[in-house]
């Protein structure tokens, strides 16, 4: 999942397109005389809807702030110490933003600001930040990674663009009877169904193993899991432990002996979540598992954690 | 105008909160009719009695929640209230409650908090980023002019509001740490309490680690689960349940914003206005409470709750703190059972906590944390970011 960006509705539309053309638009009451953030359909003041729009100065000042040491969304982890600041414009409208250029010992409310169109081409969007009026008080906040090393995301873009790729459509060995008994043997499952009879089934769980290949010990990927052969690459991450994070599935046909499984696998979504002691890394792979007659099998969804 | 203190708490249930649950779980419709059965059962009040139920969202019925209830329940109702008021829900709904049974609406009304672990949906789909409180939709004020900056969850809020005290009274971070410490060492006094145990000093408050500045970990409420119900009812069927009546006399709501950005000022909380209706409605003054229960789910917010409460003057809340002993045994007696912040953030319960709070000492079952002579009782309810503000005042009959 990726990061929350505005998007803009009909009435908020030229406030954000003023954005895009470094303009700060408030709306204006013209019956009360109001100007008024976040845009509305009415006046907050006394419900007019004649309203029309003014530009700010751009000019502010910090009404009030704070430093947040985790971050507020998962999806934010990327920012933290995130430089939470609600700033006063001079026309008197609070806005929601962050302050950027500014070490942390001279942050103080009141202080004046003065806005940074930060345009996202990607998203088409720009986000309203702000930094000191005063350049004598703008510098660099110290970075995460300088700050606390074990803090520093490890979601970076690089590792983000691994969200939504996919694998080759892989088929594994042909299903045989013989293949289903020694799994359900291994497993310790003597149901019936899996093991004798002219319509035996495969178990639930048994829809990955055709897609495990045997190797030599010497071939075995790093990690020590079984080698896949999808062309699925992991992102690069600091963190090369691996932990099991959970396991669900979806069925939609039986597995039978003589079934041919085609599996894709896909990053549904790749997240950080920060502790004590550090951060940890889950993905979620989503494969998607299809037979000989392009019949939808099954889907599930593995959870990893790297840390 | 108002309440006339003719409705009362005649019995309740407080799960005791768990970090990791054990037993095994229940939708929240069926911890609904548990909460139900068991908050009834303390009264000594039959089902067949019950004709109005206020409750939060179902996780099971987002729409419809009431009915849902009624019909599950095999309830018929003159009465059924669906309550949005985050942290002020559980206030609210006694009020609401409270009012409906004064002017001969119902009679006997339950007001339920599940906040126990659901079963996991048949069919999975993983939500690994929710936005809780916060609300992402297409159109929602927060999704486009807050959380793309990061602007969500509670954290921030607060440690704004309590940066922008600083700026405007000075902050004194031992006074903030001493509400955490002496509640704990409330519920060092109470086994139920999810800390019971482990007592912490204000050196430990201030050592533990920075999570928005200048807001410490130990001064956040941890998320638990648990639940909890009240019953409410007319003071003459009270006055024949089985516990002393604890007949609600007073209350105030106020509520104008949803993030702090838009308040009008962030220092004058809505509190102020829910409190100051709430004493005259009771038609008491501050001196006559012998022990309040402050909505806690940071340090910040009592302190707030205490000034705009008018329990000490604007900006002196620090010098409060430091000349009272807040614990169960003290002489300013606040969330005597342990507050959230000890006892355990119990989800939409949490509100509920400091209701029961107050109607378990005034009742006198509060055990090992009983005040002594304990007859009335401020109580605050606080949802969003210290943005809905509920305050109702109870009394012994």
């Amino acid at each position: 999942m990726k990061k929350p960006y505005p998007v803009p509705t009909p009435d908020s539309r030229p406030f954000w397109n003023g954005l895009a053309e470094q303009k700060i638009l408030l709306k204006h009451c013209r019956d009360c005389d109001c100007v008024f953030h976040y845009p509305r359909v009415t006046c907050p003041n006394c419900l007019s809807s004649d309203l029309d729009w003014k530009q700010a100065s751009g000019q502010g000042t910090l009404y009030t702030y704070t430093i947040s040491r985790r971050p507020t969304h998962p999806l934010f982890a990327d920012e933290v110490p995130q430089f939470m600041a609600v700033v006063e414009l001079e026309e008197g409208p609070r806005i929601t933003s962050t302050l950027l250029n500014v070490p942390e010992d001279k942050i103080q409310i009141g202080m004046a600001l003065t806005p940074v169109f930060e345009h996202n081409e990607k998203e088409k969007i720009t986000l309203l930040r702000f930094q000191p009026a005063d350049t004598a008080l703008r510098g660099a906040a110290p970075s995460a990674a300088e700050d606390k090393p074990a803090s520093a995301s490890q979601l970076t873009p690089e590792v983000l663009a691994y969200i939504g790729r996919v694998s080759d459509k892989v088929s594994g060995y042909p299903v045989s009877a013989e293949e289903i008994r020694r799994f359900c043997y291994a497993t310790d499952d003597h149901n019936p169904r899996y093991l004798s009879g002219e319509d035996i089934v495969a178990p639930p769980m048994f829809v990955s193993i055709p897609f495990d290949w045997e190797v030599p010990m010497d071939s075995l990927p790093e990690d020590g899991t079984p080698q896949q052969n999808d062309g699925l690459v992991f992102p690069p991450l600091k963190a090369k432990r691996k932990l099991f994070g959970g396991y669900q599935v979806e069925y939609f046909q039986e597995i039978r002996p003589g079934d041919v499984l085609t599996r894709q696998r896909k990053f549904l979504d790749i997240y950080e979540r920060s502790g004590a002691s550090g951060s940890s890394v889950f993905m979620l792979i989503e494969a998607t598992y299809t037979n000989q007659r392009g019949e939808k099998v099954a889907v599930d969804i593995n959870t990893i954690i790297n840390r | 105008m108002g309440l006339r203190g003719n409705a009362a708490i005649a019995g309740y249930v407080e799960l005791k909160p768990e970090k990791k649950p054990q037993g095994a779980p229940l939708f929240s419709i069926e911890q609904w009719a548990m909460l139900a059965q068991q908050a009834l059962r303390d009264a000594g009040i039959e089902k067949h009695e019950v004709d109005g139920i206020v409750t939060s969202s179902i996780a099971e019925s987002a729409m419809f929640a009431p009915a849902t209830l009624a019909e599950y329940l095999g309830l018929e109702l003159n009465l059924a209230e669906h309550i949005d008021l985050g942290g002020a829900s559980a206030a609210g709904a006694i009020w609401r409650a409270a009012a409906a049974i004064e002017l001969g609406v119902a009679e006997v009304v339950v007001c339920a908090f599940p906040a126990g672990p659901m079963p996991m949906p048949v069919e999975l789909k993983p939500h690994p980023f929710p936005f809780g409180a916060s609300s992402n939709e297409y159109g929602s004020p927060q999704a486009q002019f807050d959380i793309p900056y990061g602007n969500l969850a509670q954290n921030c809020g607060y440690a704004q509001i309590a940066n922008l005290y600083g700026a405007r009274y000075g902050y004194d971070p031992r006074a903030l740490a001493k509400i955490a410490a002496d509640q704990r060492a409330s519920a060092c006094a109470n086994p139920d309490a999810i800390f019971y145990g482990q007592p912490i000093t204000i050196d430990d408050v201030l050592n533990s680690p920075m999570i928005a500045d200048p807001i410490h970990l130990l001064e956040i409420v941890m998320p638990v689960a648990g639940g909890a119900a009240v019953v409410v009812t007319s003071k003459e069927r009270a006055a024949r349940a089985k516990h002393r009546p604890v007949r609600i006399t007073g209350f105030g709501e106020r509520l104008a914003f949803k993030t702090p950005t838009y308040a009008a000022d962030l220092l004058n909380t809505p509190i102020a206005a829910a409190a100051s209706r709430a004493f005259a409605m009771a038609g008491i003054s501050h001196a006559d409470i012998d022990m309040v229960s402050i909505y806690d789910c940071y340090t910040i917010t009592v302190l707030m709750t205490l000034e705009d409460a008018g329990f000490c003057p604007k900006g002196k809340a620090a010098e409060f703190i430091h000349s009272h002993d807040l614990s169960y045994r003290g002489d300013f007696p606040c969330n005597p059972h342990g507050g959230q912040l000890s006892f355990g953030q119990t989800g939409m319960a949490g509100g509920m906590h400091h209701v029961i709070d107050g109607a378990r000492q005034i009742m006198g079952r509060a055990g090992g944390n009983q005040v002594r002579d304990c007859n009335r009782a401020f109580i605050s309810g606080n949802g969003g970011i210290m943005s809905e503000q509920v305050v109702l005042i109870l009394e012994g009959a």
